[in-house]
């Protein structure tokens, strides 16, 4: 078989998982709830539009694409790395909003974004402190918001670091698993809520 | 269902601290154990008196090297087992456990890679290298008595207190340690005085400048034996929380955050109320909080509205009734106690209350009972305190008339249940509560009548009796979950006793359980049986 055929061939293999998922009412269902999030968020990216950290954003949601092709694909750990990298440079986004010298250093590629700051208790996104400056009506929410956000990117990364409860049926051939899907979409739920939250507040 | 940790005692010592949410009284509570005066802490079970135990040992444990304090936890769960011929097996026993459980924790922490010869008091032994210690074997082997009750047990090397004391005094002089501070968790049994009498003169005996006595008790426990006076011997603690104050919910909902995954969390965030019911129905007591938000995950009104019906107004009974099957003898008391709440308390406060939120005024969920009520109708709510459907707040609180008693708070979940939609009404009720509002029952209130007429002289059965019984029972009364229930019955393990008698190498002939599972099975079944006999 030449290098053309086994990719080709892996190509329809893909598309016939995406199939199965289309075919499965439950986890068709869910996926378009994960595939419409991608509107909510455009909508949200159009109102700044004009702020440096748009191109950020724009990023991110690329990384939000490639995390909902994985999943149709049934590379449900693909799904999970893009995810958690759409959370880290959302998140970011939002925390370079108030700190516009980082942004610009981070586009030059001389700063990076840390998880460590984006949870930080005092002054990252979450922080009561930095939600209080913007809309105090919000300051007393974001440790709750905060739990949730590090909670879903903990589980993101045992997909990220292959832990062993992350590995399904590894030695059976790549196939459409509807509980996996599932998963992987209810997370998705749960980055975005943590988004829309950091957002608004 | 969510696999959360409900008891303290499936979670790794070392590994408490990631789950602890402190709050002040939480504080409070920790800071006083580690302290040098003696403290008691009282609540009923799944408040966290074991949790707060544990914490306190880490925090000792870490600054041990700067403070020389050195802590050891031990649990005497296992007393109703002691079924050996020896008359002062109880005092024999507790005082093999507390030796056997320093010398284990001093080989433990590494302070001493052999222990000097004044620890062999703690040893049984001049034989510091045996291990077990034949103190740890006396202890094993009252423990085990129940399979041979009555068998006779050589108890010589059990040191007397005086003893004991000058060991500890020894070793702390050799070993560089300021002070051991004891933290012993279920200290007492609720319906075994004698023990409780026992302990309580041992906790005041065992006193010494190099040594703090620490205890966990039931409600219930009231029975403290001639030299220990709980005023003057031990600060006594409760552990609750307030749920009127403005903090609670947000503090419960941190317990839950150390366990749940992102979807239950984003749940609760959705549905705040909802959350905020669950956590006013729990009235401060987590293991609630976590079995219900467990059945309820998806936190909607549907789930509120099933979960508050069936566990408060079923398991949570059913629990309590379960006391009666286990202790015959105090049948009339337990089941009235449920009587009274069920009968005249609940609906009662229900009544008033349904008035109260229509005219917006505040609401109640309190009683207030006569000091001079009868002794075992004080008794019965000492068990309702014990199951956690009631709650004593304060004594010495003025009636109406001018008279004097104790005012109790229910189990708000228990009151919740008695809507017929909890998710619409109950937020109202938890928000609007005064304790201001309280039906009152007087000393000589009928409702009392019929456990007068019908209590005969409580006879204690004999601990024998009580255990065979117990140790008969099918293994559904334990609380496993239903995956380990199957995989026991499958083992043909049926019985209490089966599954207590059953070896790591006896659960590895399931399916699907290898050797860390079958560890992991068994500790948990160990615990719940020794949850189930100790009441």
């Amino acid at each position: 078989m030449s290098l053309q055929e086994h990719y080709k061939g892996l190509l329809k293999k893909s598309g016939e998982l995406q199939e199965a998922m289309f075919s499965d009412h439950d986890a068709l269902a869910a996926f378009t709830i994960a595939h419409n999030a991608t509107d909510d968020l455009e909508k949200l990216i159009a109102v700044v539009a004009d702020r440096p950290e748009a191109e950020l954003m724009r990023l991110a949601m690329r990384e939000l694409q490639f995390g909902l092709l994985a999943a149709s694909f049934a590379h449900y750990r693909h799904a999970y790395i893009s995810t958690r990298l759409f959370m880290e440079l959302m998140l970011g986004a939002i925390h370079f909003s108030a700190f516009e010298i980082k942004l610009r250093k981070w586009m030059r590629n001389s700063q990076d974004i840390v998880w460590g700051s984006l949870i930080d208790k005092e002054n990252g996104p979450f922080a009561t402190s930095f939600i209080a400056a913007f809309s105090p009506d919000f300051s007393q929410h974001g440790v709750q918001f905060l739990a949730i956000a590090e909670t879903v990117y903990r589980e993101c990364s045992e997909y990220v670091h292959g832990n062993m409860s992350t590995h399904h049926k590894p030695y059976e051939p790549l196939d459409f698993d509807k509980a996996q899907l599932i998963e992987w979409a209810d997370r998705l739920r749960s980055v975005r809520l943590t988004i829309l939250f950091a957002f608004i507040a | 269902m969510a696999d959360f940790f409900y008891r303290t005692e499936d979670i790794k010592p070392e590994e408490v601290s990631a789950y602890f949410v402190e709050s002040a009284h939480d504080r409070t509570i920790i800071d006083a154990l580690k302290n040098r005066n003696p403290t008691i802490l009282v609540g009923s079970r799944g408040v966290g008196k074991s949790f707060l135990l544990r914490v306190a040992q880490n925090e000792l444990t870490k600054d041990f090297e700067e403070n020389r304090v050195f802590p050891v936890y031990m649990t005497f769960v296992r007393s109703s087992l002691l079924q050996s011929s020896d008359p002062a097996q109880f005092k024999h026993w507790m005082l093999a456990r507390i030796c056997s459980a320093i010398s284990r924790s001093l080989t433990k922490s590494g302070i001493a890679a052999n222990l000097p010869n004044s620890a062999r008091v703690l040893l049984g032994s001049t034989n510091a290298a045996e291990n077990p210690s034949k103190l740890e074997l006396v202890a094993d082997a009252y423990e085990n008595s129940w399979r041979n009750p009555g068998e006779s047990i050589d108890a010589s090397q059990v040191p007397v207190i005086d003893d004991l004391k000058e060991a500890l005094e020894d070793l702390s002089e050799s070993l560089n340690i300021k002070r051991f501070v004891l933290l012993i968790d279920e200290a007492s049994h609720i319906f075994l005085p004698e023990q409780q009498r026992q302990f309580f003169t041992l906790f005041r005996d065992l006193r010494s400048h190099c040594i703090t006595c620490n205890a966990a008790v039931y409600p219930g426990v009231t029975s403290f034996g001639e030299t220990f006076q709980p005023a003057h011997d031990a600060t006594m603690l409760s552990v609750n929380r307030d749920t009127q104050s403005p903090e609670y919910v947000a503090n419960m909902r941190e317990i839950v955050e150390k366990q749940a995954d992102s979807s239950i969390l984003r749940n609760i965030a959705t549905n705040g109320r909802n959350f905020a019911i669950l956590a006013y129905a729990a009235s401060g007591n987590p293991r609630l909080l976590l079995k219900t938000i467990a059945s309820a995950p998806k936190v909607n009104s549907i789930e509120i509205n099933e979960v508050i019906r069936e566990y408060y107004r079923a398991d949570v009974w059913s629990e309590h009734s379960l006391l009666a099957d286990k202790y015959k003898g105090h049948r009339a008391v337990i089941d009235w106690g449920r009587q009274f709440l069920e009968t005249n308390v609940l609906p009662e406060l229900k009544s008033k209350n349904d008035q109260y939120v229509a005219a917006d005024k505040a609401t109640s969920a309190f009683i207030w009972v006569h000091r001079d009520a009868p002794e075992v109708v004080k008794e019965s709510l000492r068990v309702l305190a014990y199951t956690g459907v009631l709650s004593e707040q304060d004594s010495g609180i003025k009636a109406s008339r001018g008279e004097i008693g104790t005012r109790y708070v229910v189990n708000l979940g228990c009151l919740f249940a008695l809507e017929s939609v909890p998710a619409s009404t109950a937020f109202d009720i938890a928000r609007g509560l005064t304790p201001k509002r309280m039906t009152e029952f007087g000393a000589n209130h009928s409702a009392f009548k019929s456990l007068l007429e019908h209590v005969e002289r409580i006879e204690p059965q004999s601990a024998s009796a009580m255990l065979r019984a117990q140790l008969g029972r099918g293994i559904d009364v334990l609380d496993l979950s239903v995956w380990q229930k199957g995989k026991l019955k499958h083992l043909e393990l049926h019985t209490v006793g089966d599954v207590f008698n059953a070896s790591e190498e006896k659960l590895k002939e399931a399916s699907y359980v290898g050797p860390v599972r079958a560890r992991q099975m068994r500790n948990a079944a160990v615990a719940a049986v020794l949850e189930y006999l100790s009441g």
